[in-house]
């Protein structure tokens, strides 16, 4: 099977938004979200008896006599993957293979470039019958593109993949299935994935200077809506400089890129992407419902009521820009993502960590969406021809993932080196584990 | 965020709100129109391919 160049190259849109508004997950209201997250501040050391009495897979060793078992995985130089790769992070290594390696006697390797550089390799490595990569890790779009080309095989019957199992985003699987099917699929291996979801950072010296009163409180009484966050905008926005004009170096209560946009939709809960009775996908981008959200959103993000969006202007830098005026209390909010946090972290002032805003107050719960576009999704080629090795090395190595890798960067990196207090935290330990908290409680 | 095909719903979505533009409801009927036959074929594919 094969598909024209022209419809090839719009392939990707349909997962993009499959993956990005399609498949959302409720953090919950305030009261679950406790519990949530008091389920899951249980130490990485509880959480791996746990974990390791009830999920792991218990596969028996086997000896694939030294053979190179090739992830090819693609990322981009802003925000680069670890998900395969030993990584050290600041001291701590987050990934680290050798148990796989010594079970299987296999040597993980792993080969990087950009995402569509990436696809392309392993197009080509598999339309010339090549079984030289064993998993391909990119993003939703090329992973997609992958399954609708044929150059990837259906998981679900991979003999040893369970997909029952926690350490497999259920959720993920749930709604990106074709025809039931799931061509691709999301573990605890992928932090990339995890790292990237969003968040609203806030100021504290910021937020003091201009009386926003308690924020975390806002959240948890279910008040924190586009209305409420907009006002708070409108209040801090101001011409520092007196030039009659706010630039990127004037005061915002709000800045950010137009990323904010795709965090402020799916902060409504809305799915313009869904599934019909064949589970195939479906649109749903006609209607008042949508509108009414996309006026919303415009409301919000205006520069009438003090939004700064770094790409309306030339010259600004839409990644540092936000960035820079955030450390240098003159922003309020910015919207990133985890990785965002993890660069703050020589930040002087101190910062926050808030769910992005509910649409309006009749919206029950926040809503955060799994960054799929940016995290990598695990596919096998079809040229693959050892399927159970590669069945049983991706879920023990998901297995232990969940063991090792997801605590580790939840507790270690968040708790230990990033955010700056309990509520930051609680709200990010929510975050980073309600992908599979959703599905458990 | 990296968009491999340069044109999706979010990124219309994105150039509604960076340029305010007020003409969105029309644009995104003709929109859904494309995306729709693109729809139909991607459903022959899978069907297809899962034979």
């Amino acid at each position: 099977m094969k598909l024209g160049s022209s419809l090839q190259s719009k392939l990707a849109f349909t997962l993009a938004a499959l993956l990005l508004t399609g498949i959302l997950f409720s953090c919950q209201n305030t009261s679950s979200a406790v519990d949530t997250a008091a389920i899951e501040t249980k130490s990485s050391e509880e959480s791996a008896e746990t974990t390791e009495i009830s999920y792991d897979p218990c596969i028996p060793a086997k000896d694939f006599d030294g053979i190179e078992f090739w992830f090819y995985f693609g990322d981009n130089d802003f925000e680069p993957s670890f998900d395969v790769r030993a990584e050290e992070l600041n001291g701590e290594a987050l990934n680290d293979n050798k148990a796989i390696e010594e079970k299987y006697n296999v040597t993980v390797k792993w080969e990087r470039n950009e995402y569509g550089a990436m696809y392309n390799k392993v197009a080509q490595l598999v339309r010339a019958g090549e079984d030289a990569v064993k998993v391909m890790i990119n993003n939703g779009n090329y992973s997609f593109s992958a399954a609708v080309n044929g150059l990837t095989q259906i998981m679900n019957d991979v003999p040893y993949i369970d997909f029952s199992k926690p350490y497999w985003n259920r959720q993920m699987l749930k709604d990106s299935t074709v025809f039931g099917k799931n061509y691709f699929a999301y573990s605890d291996i992928n932090i990339h994935a995890l790292g990237a979801t969003p968040c609203v950072l806030f100021n504290k010296v910021v937020a003091e200077n201009y009386n926003t009163g308690n924020l975390y409180d806002v959240v948890k009484s279910g008040d924190w809506t586009f209305d409420y966050v907009t006002n708070l905008i409108k209040s801090v926005t101001g011409d520092l400089d007196g030039d009659g004009k706010i630039t990127q170096f004037d005061m915002h209560g709000f800045i950010g890129n137009t990323f904010v946009i795709d965090c402020f939709l799916s902060g409504t809960g809305y799915q313009t992407i869904s599934k019909n009775d064949e589970d195939f996908l479906e649109l749903n981008i006609v209607n008042e419902k949508y509108y009414d959200i996309i006026a919303a959103i415009q409301s919000i993000c205006s520069v009438d009521n003090g939004s700064f969006i770094c790409d309306r202007y030339s010259g600004v830098d839409r990644e540092y820009a936000p960035m820079d005026a955030l450390a240098e209390d003159r922003a309020l909010f910015w919207i990133a993502n985890f990785k965002g946090v993890e660069r703050m972290r020589g930040m002087k002032s101190e910062f926050g960590i808030l769910p992005i805003p509910k649409l309006d107050s009749s919206q029950k719960e926040y809503k955060i969406h799994y960054q799929a576009n940016i995290g990598g999704a695990m596919s096998i080629p079809i040229t693959v021809r050892d399927i159970e090795m590669v069945g049983m090395i991706l879920e023990d190595m998901s297995y232990l993932s969940m063991v090792n890798v997801k605590p580790a960067y939840v507790d270690i990196l968040l708790q230990g080196k990033f955010l700056r207090d309990n509520e930051s935290l609680e709200f990010s330990r929510l975050s980073l584990t309600a992908i599979t908290a959703i599905t458990v409680l | 965020m990296t968009n491999a095909s340069g044109i999706d719903i979010l990124t219309k979505l994105r150039e509604f709100v960076a340029n305010n533009s007020t003409s969105y409801v029309s644009r995104i009927a003709s929109i859904e129109k494309g995306y729709t036959k693109l729809l139909s074929k991607l459903h022959d594919t899978f069907l297809e391919n899962q034979k």
